[in-house]
């Protein structure tokens, strides 16, 4: 019975993430709205003003409340805590929605802090020490995960490659030099970690009833990717700063 | 808020909760609260047709971007 239920919702959520997808990518955004949402290879414009618009009730939302955007920033703290949590106890389905959740509370803090006037440096940076933390939390928990595996080290390799990404651009810009090249910037991270984990667990149960796979294949094949790529994306900024100071050093 | 707006809101929370009923019933969590919340969760989502884009109604404000965070 269970595993009929499994499969029952495993092929339910697969299709209602297909028309979710589907739909996001069959209608073009007006001009006017892709030039404003940014563009990456991973996520063009077309997703990003897709997603954004559903967020865009939540924003309202909470200006109606009255939330600050630190509340947000708060409970972008705690949810990546039990994010952390979950994917110690090996649920990564759970823990990698929430995960997709604790990135778009990130989005929203930061559009409400411009639209209530409340942008400030001290705001800045304490979502960007929350937001490394919760950076740090979801690896933190696949580390315990993976504890008695080969699999620690990539993704203890991923957390540093994720935490040094991070750093070189906060060091270039402490450094008077704009650092927004890369790869892997933190949404692609997120939409990366948190479908692996979800996508881990559908393939598993999908395959089932034909096969035994590992239930986080999926997820290992994601992780070894994040561990090379966010590696690279650091290095790549690390290159990119250390040519353009290299520049100005010899024009003074 | 808007017609189109609470739609979008409905939307939204219905896929929130269809997930996290996914998670519950596909970790092997609590199973009858499970797939309670994924059947409502679908409902909601799929009450007034499939997600779609809307770009008319983010009238009041641009979207600047979608990285909040200046370091990333």
């Amino acid at each position: 019975m269970s595993e009929w239920l499994d499969l029952a919702v495993a092929t339910g959520t697969i299709a209602f993430i297909g028309v979710a997808a589907r739909n996001a990518l069959r209608t073009p955004p007006t001009p006017a709205l892709a030039s404003t949402v940014g563009h990456s290879p991973l996520l063009g414009s077309q997703i990003r003003a897709w997603y954004l618009s559903y967020l865009q009730p939540f924003e309202e939302r909470c200006l109606q409340w009255r939330l600050r955007p630190s509340d947000l920033s708060f409970a972008q703290l705690l949810v990546s805590v039990g994010v952390s949590v979950l994917f110690a106890r090996g649920m990564l389905f759970t823990g990698g929605w929430l995960l997709l959740v604790t990135g778009s509370l990130d989005i929203i803090d930061g559009h409400l802090a411009r639209r209530t006037d409340r942008a400030s440096r001290r705001g800045a940076f304490l979502d960007s020490v929350i937001d490394r933390y919760a950076d740090a939390f979801g690896f933190m928990g696949l580390a315990v995960y993976y504890r008695t595996s080969v699999f620690l080290w990539v993704t203890l390799v991923a957390l540093v490659g994720s935490l040094l990404v991070s750093y070189t651009r906060a060091r270039a810009e402490g450094l008077g030099q704009a650092c927004k090249v890369g790869l892997l910037q933190r949404p692609e991270r997120y939409v990366l970690l948190g479908f692996g984990c979800i996508f881990s667990v559908l393939v598993g149960r999908l395959c089932a009833p034909f096969m035994q796979i590992p239930h986080d294949l999926v997820l290992r094949g994601v992780l070894i990717f994040l561990a090379a790529v966010v590696n690279l994306t650091a290095l790549q900024r690390a290159i990119y700063v250390w040519r353009r100071l290299g520049a100005e050093d010899e024009s003074q | 808020m808007t017609a189109d707006l609470r739609s979008r809101e409905q939307k939204a929370f219905g896929a929130f909760l269809l997930m996290l009923g996914a998670g519950l019933v596909l970790d092997e969590g609590p199973r009858l609260i499970g797939s309670t919340l994924f059947l409502f969760g679908l409902l909601l989502a799929l009450w007034r047709g499939p997600l779609e884009l809307r770009p008319s109604g983010r009238s009041s404000q641009p979207i600047a971007g979608g990285d909040a965070d200046p370091v990333s």
